[in-house]
């Protein structure tokens, strides 16, 4: 199926690209940002930046010139 | 038409005991999208069988253009957290695997309180999927049912 039309160039959808290349990224690659909110790019191949809070996180993607609507929140448990 | 997550897999500091050593704690946790009037928001939520309600950050309501001032509230707890005080409001959402796309609309609650994983839960999400998690293979289906009403 694919996907439906959108109105705004920052309404696109994530596409295959960002799961297959995001499963590449291995675990341990993440315990550097445990406890940490992240932003993941929208190709899902790197971490752009990473805050102890989400409103941080905006904040930084901003200040850095990244649209925050255009990328993928998350947050690492630290387990 | 089905839509297939792989669980994702939060590093662990020591082995998982419960899960034969493993270094791994696999998790349901999908990319949504939530879009508001001024932007979308996507993020990592985590599909929670035991969540009333689909409960996002509400600094997340600000950034997409959502006034939550004169919205409804109420109270949404999921597994293993307090009840929290939501407020809610109509979005659209959207969730997709990559190959198929789904997006419909949907009551949703914003908190104030710290939310490590948005929860996906019955209301606005579960209510309109027929949902399998398969444990073996470590990913979850989702299959629109009658009661769905996006496209």
């Amino acid at each position: 199926m694919k996907p439906p039309i959108t109105t705004r160039p920052d309404d696109s959808w994530l596409d295959r690209t960002f799961f297959d290349n995001q499963a590449k990224v291995p675990p341990e690659a993440l315990l550097p940002y445990a406890g940490r909110y992240i932003a993941w790019s929208w190709d899902g191949s790197r971490i752009l930046d990473s805050a102890e809070e989400e409103a941080q996180l905006w904040d930084k993607l901003e200040a850095a010139g990244i649209n925050p609507h255009r990328v993928v929140f998350a947050y690492v448990d630290d387990l | 038409m089905t839509m297939r997550f792989q669980y994702a897999r939060p590093p662990a500091r020591q082995p998982v005991i419960s899960l034969g050593g493993r270094w791994v704690r696999p998790r349901p946790l999908v990319r949504v999208t939530v879009v508001g009037p001024s932007g979308v928001y996507v993020r990592e939520a985590l599909l929670d069988t035991a969540a009333d309600d689909s409960v996002f950050p509400e600094i997340a309501a600000a950034k997409i253009g959502i006034d939550l001032a004169a919205a409804p509230f109420g109270e949404a707890s999921g597994v293993g957290g307090a009840p929290v005080l939501v407020h809610y409001a109509a979005v659209e959402l959207r969730l997709t695997d990559g190959k198929e796309f789904r997006r419909w609309p949907a009551w949703v609650g914003f908190t104030a309180a710290r939310l490590k994983h948005p929860l996906l839960g019955f209301a606005g999400c579960l209510q309109f999927f027929g949902a399998h998690f398969h444990g073996d293979r470590e990913d979850v289906e989702l299959e629109v049912n009658a009661l769905y009403p996006g496209s």
